[in-house]
């Protein structure tokens, strides 16, 4: 028997009535580049946790750069959690992210600092993207954060309007990210002869593998 | 007997005594110029039998020569006590009477209405004070009726009263030293609340919190142990051997006497915290002093605590429907201050790029309602920064880079080739400065999939690592 006739029967026979959770229609942020878009259903979802993996150089960071340049372009406020201290601000600045409305907490390498601040973060509210940016830290070291700390900070940004985004090497919070998107690299553009060679930029693979639904889409980023 | 309410007290060339006089007798002082002050004896009749009598007390306690006036408006008490020398008490009603004999002069207005008055003829309070109300509104207007009221000693207005400087601070001094966080929290969440209540009752909020600890010192601990033991006892605090003598305690004195003088020469242990907007939450102060002294203890028990607040206008913001999301300044800057226990007092803030060309310049500023800068969104291949830049073995071949180490990188750490590579750029700077920068920079495609910016250093020739693209 289906589950909503059996409810009825239920609800007939006891008079009572139940109501089943409805899965949540997300908000979403939109990063500015349309196939990635498509790929991710309009965006960053708010109010979930989001993780952007894959390897050293695979256009991590330029996704997320798109991301705050767009969040901050709505006045809206950004923190960036920064376990290696890796952040350029130059380069942020280059994509469009308005500095005025980043928070940037700079961990020097402690894994286990950057996860207490983006809890506090999380809980302080009023940010619209958070960002946990693991993509130099080792994947072991990533791996030693444990499924109930993502889970707690995915029960925290729930309720809230905040992005939760993580960077990372490879996966981590698993289940409890709404949205994963793995990038890759499938070519560095170099233009020009031998000696007149410029780095002009890349394209990059992305694949969002929830669900077990593999979807990817290619995007272009620009030096 | 009715009581005048108003006392002036004139004197030239000495108007902080003046004030100090009058506040001795009221907290209602208005000071009218440099050589006069006016305040409220409303209520002295209970201390003084005739207002005469507090005359006489207000000469004794200026201490020099004064004119005093006694009257039951400002104006009036001010002119008798120019006008006449000595104490002048003037009853209520008979105003007019007394003020007649005074010369014009004392009544001040414009240049005009004074020239005016003297070519009528008038020289005196009384001259004035009679002629008729009418004549004087239609030839002098609004300035003479107002002068003839004063004339007449019906004069009335408010005093215009000193406003104190606020001060919002406060100490406790201890009867046994405090030695841990805990004990010390209960007493500054005491002040923190008293002060907190004395600026809501004046509406006003505060930027800056000081505190200051009054710490024992090693030479106080050295006598206490001495006088615990009886005997010239082992500092164990600071591994050496101190008697009573050379701790400071004088042969023959009392306790009370030591601790006073140890009190005065004491270390102090000072943590001022500045907020980036006004706030007014003892619990959230709490917390911020906690903290920093959690990560920044005292060196010693604390002897005496004193808290003092920065008073300034509470905050202002207009609300919005479509105004949208921000950080709440107040529980902002409390999670602020918890990451900073975290990762460093200056490791948390919003970035501001220096106008310089040297790579990497930047500060750390609180964060603010900025105005947006005008780039447009666009996807741009960013940079992730090595702090330091790593230390890189390169080996060229026709002048560039054919193959790149690192022992400070794991995955460099046996070399990879250089798939392609684009230089070299040069950017150099600040030659003027003792720290100047000349480098060649190169973008470098590895075999492992990487993609880097290195430069070289002019000066060493040495090559590093400065970010990656990502």
């Amino acid at each position: 028997m289906a589950a909503s006739p059996l409810l009825h029967d239920i609800e007939a026979r006891y008079d009572v009535r139940f109501a089943l959770p409805q899965p949540r229609t997300l908000e979403r942020i939109p990063t500015g580049i349309p196939a990635l878009d498509t790929l991710a259903s309009g965006g960053i979802p708010r109010g979930a946790l989001t993780e952007i993996y894959g390897p050293a150089s695979s256009g991590r960071t330029s996704l997320l750069f798109a991301t705050m340049a767009r969040v901050t372009a709505n006045q809206e406020y950004c923190a960036l959690i920064d376990t290696a201290d890796a952040f350029d601000p130059a380069s942020a600045a280059e994509a469009g992210v308005h500095l005025s409305r980043v928070l940037w907490i700079r961990c020097g390498g402690n894994a286990e600092h950057a996860l207490k601040a983006a809890d506090l973060i999380v809980q302080a509210g009023g940010f619209g993207l958070v960002v946990m940016d693991l993509a130099d830290t080792p994947p072991r070291t990533a791996a030693r954060i444990s499924l109930a700390s993502w889970f707690r900070l995915r029960h925290a940004v729930e309720r809230t309007p905040a992005a939760l985004v993580v960077l990372a090497q490879t996966l981590n919070a698993k289940s409890c990210s709404q949205l994963q998107l793995e990038l890759r690299t499938e070519e560095v553009r170099w233009p020009g002869e031998q000696f007149g060679k410029l780095l002009r930029g890349m394209r990059v693979r992305a694949e969002s593998s929830k669900h077990h639904q593999a979807q990817s889409a290619r995007f272009e980023v620009h030096r | 007997m009715t009581w005048p309410r108003y006392a002036c007290l004139y004197a030239s060339g000495n108007p902080a005594l003046l004030l100090e006089c009058a506040n001795r007798f009221s907290p209602l002082i208005e000071q009218t110029s440099a050589d006069a002050v006016i305040f409220d004896v409303e209520g002295m009749g209970r201390l003084y039998a005739t207002p005469g009598q507090l005359a006489e007390a207000i000469v004794a306690q200026a201490g020099i020569p004064v004119s005093v006036g006694i009257a039951s408006n400002p104006d009036t008490a001010w002119h008798a006590a120019r006008g006449f020398s000595g104490i002048t008490v003037i009853p209520p009603g008979e105003e007019a009477k007394v003020l007649a004999p005074l010369p014009l002069n004392l009544l001040g207005g414009s240049p005009q209405t004074a020239e005016t008055l003297y070519l009528w003829g008038i020289r005196t309070f009384g001259e004035f004070a009679a002629l008729p109300p009418m004549g004087v509104a239609a030839r002098l207007g609004k300035e003479g009726v107002d002068l003839q009221r004063l004339a007449r000693g019906e004069g009335y207005r408010r005093l215009r009263l000193l406003e104190d400087e606020l001060h919002f601070e406060d100490e406790v001094e201890l009867d046994d030293p405090v030695d841990l966080l805990e004990p010390l929290s209960f007493i500054l969440s005491r002040l923190l609340n008293d002060l907190c209540a004395r600026l809501s009752a004046r509406s006003l909020a505060t930027t800056e919190i000081r505190l200051r600890l009054t710490l024992v010192s090693c030479h106080h601990r050295a006598g206490e142990t001495a006088r615990a033991t009886g005997t010239s006892a082992v500092l164990s605090m600071v591994g050496q051997a101190v008697s009573p003598a050379a701790a400071g305690v004088p042969p023959g004195s009392g306790v009370s006497q030591f601790a006073a003088s140890t009190l005065e020469r004491a270390p102090l242990h000072e943590a001022t915290l500045r907020l980036p907007v006004p706030m007014r939450d003892p619990k959230a102060f709490l917390k911020m002093l906690q903290l920093d002294l959690g990560s920044r203890p005292p060196c010693a028990p604390v002897l005496k605590v004193r808290l003092a607040l920065e008073p300034v206008r509470p905050r202002t913001e207009q609300h919005g429907l479509f105004i949208p999301l921000s950080p709440e300044p107040e529980k902002l800057e409390l999670t602020l201050a918890r990451i900073r226990s975290l990762v460093g007092p200056d490791k948390a803030g919003t970035p501001e790029i220096l106008d310089t060309h040297r790579p990497d310049s930047f500060r750390m500023v609180a964060l603010g309602h900025g105005p947006l800068s005008a780039a447009a969104p666009r996807t741009h291949m960013a940079m992730r920064r090595f702090r330091p830049p790593q230390f890189a073995q390169v080996r060229l071949q026709g002048g560039r880079p054919v193959h790149v180490a690192s022992m400070n990188m794991a995955s460099l750490s046996r070399g990879c080739p250089v798939l392609s590579c684009a230089g070299p750029w040069r950017t150099a700077g600040e030659w003027w400065k003792p720290d100047p920068w000349a480098h060649d920079e190169w973008d470098v495609s590895l075999g492992d999939g990487g993609v880097f910016r290195l430069h070289r250093e002019l000066p060493t020739g040495r090559w590093f690592f400065e970010g990656r693209y990502d």
